[in-house]
């Protein structure tokens, strides 16, 4: 490298040096940090794990994000309770009345300190008529807590060509209107029309997914 | 001294040889009642563990017609377990694996992994029916679900439903008596459930609040209809920052409320601070994941949980 080159101004009698001022160096060390902050942004990127959330429609609820306190813990109750009354429907031959299943000490049905804290919230069971698939409806309402909910609990089923019951769908549904009155028909067009709305699970299946991917 | 045949033999030989005689036929049972057991053993499922509760529920499912293994053994934590060895021998000998799966023992997926049997080794998400409810006590938009589903009734009901289910179709021949067992023992567990709800059938609660040092009973209270107003530790066994305590102190103090909920067997000066700043009553609940893995250890210490609440209630109604 000729002196010019090196940014030395050649006098006559003396030469000029000028200072070292790792400009250069300064710049590969901000590249270099700046190549970490990218790559380290990118793993947590992709290490991150999404928040917890649900693919809904306009007419379904989440009972972990929509739903607090009495309305959840009764949602909670009722959806361990959907397998235990089928269970006890097929041991019965029929759907168990509430008082059956009071005596299985059944909650959000059993009368204990949980139904009294839950609104002491008056249960049916109501078997409409219909064509096609069979309907049984646990209805509660008239619960006295403020913002308390009114639920039906729907089980709808066909019944094999013997005559045997296969397993039945179950949805829970919520109103949050408390002058609402009993539907007649527990279809889910007709429920949504009347602005109740289903309310769905975070379950662990879906936080394992949320989790594990 | 004896004497036979011109021989002498002295009484200690005598006595030498019927404990040779003695200790070689209890040898000998020993190594045949293994060998009877391990027999027995043959052709039975093994369902491995991660938790204390998983072990009281495979195992009133099961009875005797499968080996429950716990993954880990007795005596340690599972909330900051480290996977040794040993755990990977285990985890090699089993036929199914019940797992928490959504926080409580994400050790137990390493194990899994180093032990090259994952995808080999079914597992059993106990929680894959359990409606989740969000950590109580967290504020704002951010909800953080809680694990802790074995430290309640309904929702072990509905895990024990999951765990029968998922081993009848793993082994259908049993799947009926599975799924009997199952009904049984939930019926148990309602019943003992019920016996306190008639306790607390004669006290006004509905002014009871409450804290607790650890997020582990918001399934418990949530199923009492009771409401959990603050929780200390952010996560568990991690002390919260002095600004995060003395918003807590202060959320108490409003929030009026009479009793803090604290650990068993996990002393914190930090519940005595509060206490003290507070005037909170203390009372402890059991985890459920120490000692010795039983089958009625789930039922046993529940029902110690229950009695705890029934007089921390008692002390504030009747005060």
């Amino acid at each position: 490298m000729s002196v010019e080159q090196a940014g030395c101004r050649q006098h006559a009698y003396f030469t000029i040096i000028p200072p070292a001022t790792g400009r250069g160096e300064t710049r590969y060390v901000v590249s270099v940090l700046c190549l970490i902050v990218l790559f380290t942004g990118m793993l947590v990127q992709l290490r991150a794990r999404s928040d917890v959330s649900m693919e809904l429609e306009s007419w379904q609820l989440s009972a972990f994000h929509h739903l607090k306190g009495t309305n959840q813990a009764v949602f909670s109750a009722l959806y361990t309770a959907s397998e235990d009354v089928v269970s006890i429907h097929h041991e019965l031959g029929h759907w168990p009345s509430i008082e059956e299943l009071q005596e299985f000490f059944l909650p959000p049905f059993a009368r204990d300190i949980s139904w009294k804290q839950w609104g002491e919230i008056q249960w049916n069971l109501v078997l409409p008529e219909s064509s096609g698939a069979d309907t049984a409806v646990y209805a509660g309402f008239d619960g006295i807590n403020p913002d308390q909910g009114t639920f039906l609990m729907v089980f709808s089923h066909v019944h094999a060509p013997s005559g045997e019951m296969q397993e039945p769908t179950t949805r829970i549904w919520i109103n949050k209107n408390a002058e609402i009155e009993m539907p007649v028909v527990f279809t889910p067009d007709s429920l949504v029309r009347k602005g109740w709305k289903q309310v769905l699970p975070y379950d662990g299946k879906m936080e394992v997914r949320r989790l594990k991917g | 001294m004896n004497m036979r045949g011109g021989k002498i033999i002295s009484r200690g030989t005598v006595w030498c040889a019927a404990l040779t005689l003695l200790l070689c036929s209890m040898l000998f049972l020993s190594a045949a009642s293994n060998v009877m057991a391990a027999d027995k053993e043959k052709g039975k499922m093994r369902v491995g563990i991660t938790l204390h509760p998983y072990f009281s529920f495979a195992s009133n499912i099961v009875g005797d017609r499968a080996i429950v293994v716990p993954l880990i053994d007795a005596g340690f934590n599972p909330h900051n377990y480290v996977p040794k060895p040993d755990d990977m021998k285990r985890i090699m000998t089993l036929d199914a694996l019940i797992v928490n799966g959504i926080g409580h023992d994400e050790w137990a997926f390493e194990v899994v992994e180093a032990s090259g049997m994952k995808g080999k080794l079914p597992l059993i998400f106990a929680n894959d029916g359990v409606a989740l409810i969000p950590v109580a006590g967290e504020e704002g938009d951010t909800k953080i679900v809680n694990p802790h589903t074995f430290i309640a009734t309904t929702a072990a009901v509905q895990q024990v439903y999951t765990i029968a289910r998922k081993l009848g179709e793993i082994d259908p021949e049993n799947a009926a008596y599975y799924s009997k067992n199952a009904r049984k023992y939930a019926m148990r567990l309602r019943r003992m459930k019920a016996k306190y709800m008639n306790d607390f059938s004669t006290l006004d609660v509905s002014n009871f609040r409450c804290a607790t040092m650890h997020g582990a009973y918001g399934y418990l209270m949530q199923e009492f209809g009771l409401h959990v107003a603050a929780v200390i530790e952010p996560r568990h066994g991690v002390k919260p920052s002095p600004s995060q305590l003395a918003h807590t102190i202060d959320a108490i103090k409003n929030a009026h409320v009479s009793v803090l909920f604290a650990e068993k067997f996990f002393a914190s000066k930090l519940a005595d601070t509060i206490r003290k700043s507070t005037g909170v009553r203390m009372y402890s609940f059991s985890h459920i994941t120490g000692g010795e893995y039983e089958a009625d250890k789930f039922e046993r210490e529940m029902e110690e949980n229950l009695i705890t609440l029934r007089d921390a209630i008692r002390s504030v109604t009747t005060q």
